[in-house]
């Protein structure tokens, strides 16, 4: 193994322990921490994996906001111990999030991660590179950068984060609005309800975001697709949830349990995906066939299901982890701010 | 032939959505009260957006050099025509229910109530 495989594998090994501490921490502030060290470790691997547009996201982000969020909400409410009964499903989710952890660093430990890729083949294509972006005498082409990724971040990437945030924005103000969190807005002894046209149509829009989100999934075959359907199918359940309740989600079958299922289940179908090449005499994470592994590439052909990469099964499976984590994220916001505030007033009294 | 007219019927249904918008900001500067300008920024929404929308897909329909791609952005313009005619007149509605039921916009011009003749 080369010295950023080691410092590579001990820094995923951190993530995966602090995750397996965040979880099983009964101290809200404690667990706040050990998360922010697990976004820590998170970063220093996408430093050794050389993605440095990721880590400007996730350092930020995950090390930075997430904590003053959390602990700036923390600091405003009673400290909140978590109650014993819902123990249990975080417990399981934990297990199973640590052995997968696991079998993915043992993976890595005992066989090749980069599964003996020639090493001289990568450095001629970071030459054309250079030869051709950074060539301080013929400046057709020049990018005033020597990393790829840093190039391509400043070069074309700088509109499309200027947009995602923007949508992103947007997205929280709508859905600020419509969880009507801005509860001071509706007058006393003012009706509140839908009308019946407005509920019909929020039936009817959430049936077609969902075929929407399928068609993504199914007629795309990006990197970010699954991604992109997966939140796309998490609207549904977000304004049916908004427009009617947590509840009238519930009696259609989509219980907190079965979703947080949901989400284990794609996550396990993601390492099995990521490590079923292994199995297979190939390096983890191998789509197509290499000359120098013994894997012969992703080829599945079922009666109808013909799959020819490993994308298509990361895009699908990240679709289903993404909607059922949001529509779950979305269940347990949809808390009446009654109940809350009837909890928030026992605990004060305690 | 037809992937001419096509074009032709596409652009001027995008032509047309232009006008309607014009008309939809006029409406929205001129108009006295809430409801009428609620009004006209409704037929910005409908003729300004889900009328050019399907003017843009019979566009693409007929330019056949785009290759299979045109039906891809037909069948985007198509749903999203449908969505915005959809969600668009109920949008308008709910916030106009909203605004009357919290009487936080007085209906200024106004010749008959009839929310106000069933409460009564």
């Amino acid at each position: 193994m080369r010295l950023d495989e080691v410092v590579l594998v001990y820094f995923m090994f951190l993530a995966a322990l602090s995750t397996l501490a965040t979880v099983l921490e009964r101290d809200v502030l404690k667990a706040i921490v050990k998360s922010s060290l697990q976004s820590l470790a998170l970063a220093m691997t996408l430093v050794v994996l050389q993605a440095p547009e990721l880590v400007l996201v996730y350092l930020p982000i995950g090390v930075g906001a997430y904590t003053v969020i959390f602990v700036t909400a923390l600091g405003r409410m009673p400290r909140h111990e978590a109650r014993k009964e819902s123990r249990g499903l975080l417990a399981v989710a934990a297990f199973t999030l640590a052995l997968l952890s696991l079998a993915l660093l043992s993976a890595i430990l005992l066989l090749d991660i980069t599964g003996g890729a020639p090493a001289e083949e990568v450095k001629e294509l970071g030459g054309r590179y250079l030869s051709i972006a950074y060539n301080s005498t013929a400046r057709e082409w020049w990018s005033g950068e020597s990393r790829v990724v840093v190039s391509i971040l400043w070069d074309y990437r700088g509109a499309d984060t200027l947009f995602e945030i923007t949508v992103l924005s947007l997205a929280i103000i709508v859905s600020i609005a419509s969880f009507g969190l801005f509860k001071t807005w509706v007058k006393p002894g003012i009706e509140a309800e839908l009308s019946l046209l407005s509920k019909v149509s929020v039936k009817m829009v959430s049936a077609l975001t969902i075929v929407v989100s399928l068609a993504l999934l199914l007629a795309e075959h990006v990197p970010g697709g699954g991604f992109q359907s997966g939140v796309t199918m998490a609207i549904a359940p977000a304004i049916l949830i908004a427009a009617f309740s947590g509840l009238y989600f519930e009696r259609l079958g989509f219980r907190e349990w079965r979703l947080a299922t949901g989400l284990i289940l794609g996550l396990a179908g993601l390492m099995i995906v990521a490590l079923a090449p292994v199995a297979l005499g190939g390096a983890a994470l191998q789509n197509q066939a290499k000359p120098w592994t013994g894997f012969e590439g992703f080829s599945i052909d079922l009666i109808v299901i013909h799959v020819k990469t490993s994308i298509k099964l990361y895009d699908i499976l990240e679709a289903v982890v993404v909607a059922s984590g949001f529509s779950l994220a979305f269940l347990l916001l949809a808390a009446p701010r009654e109940v809350l505030a009837a909890i928030r007033r026992r605990v004060r009294s305690q | 032939m037809l992937t001419d007219l096509a074009v032709y019927v596409g652009l001027l249904l995008v032509t047309l959505g232009a006008i309607f918008d014009l008309v939809a900001a006029i409406g929205l500067l001129r108009l006295p009260d809430f409801y009428t300008r609620l009004h006209a920024g409704t037929i910005g929404a409908i003729g300004g957006a889900s009328l050019p929308l399907a003017g843009a897909a019979l566009v693409a329909l007929g330019l056949e050099e785009l290759g299979d791609t045109r039906l891809a952005i037909a069948g985007g313009c198509v749903i999203t025509s449908i969505t915005i005619l959809m969600v668009s007149p109920v949008a308008s509605h709910a916030l106009a229910r909203a605004a009357y039921k919290s009487r936080e916009a007085v209906p200024e011009v106004i010749l008959r109530d009839a929310l106000r003749e069933d409460q009564q």
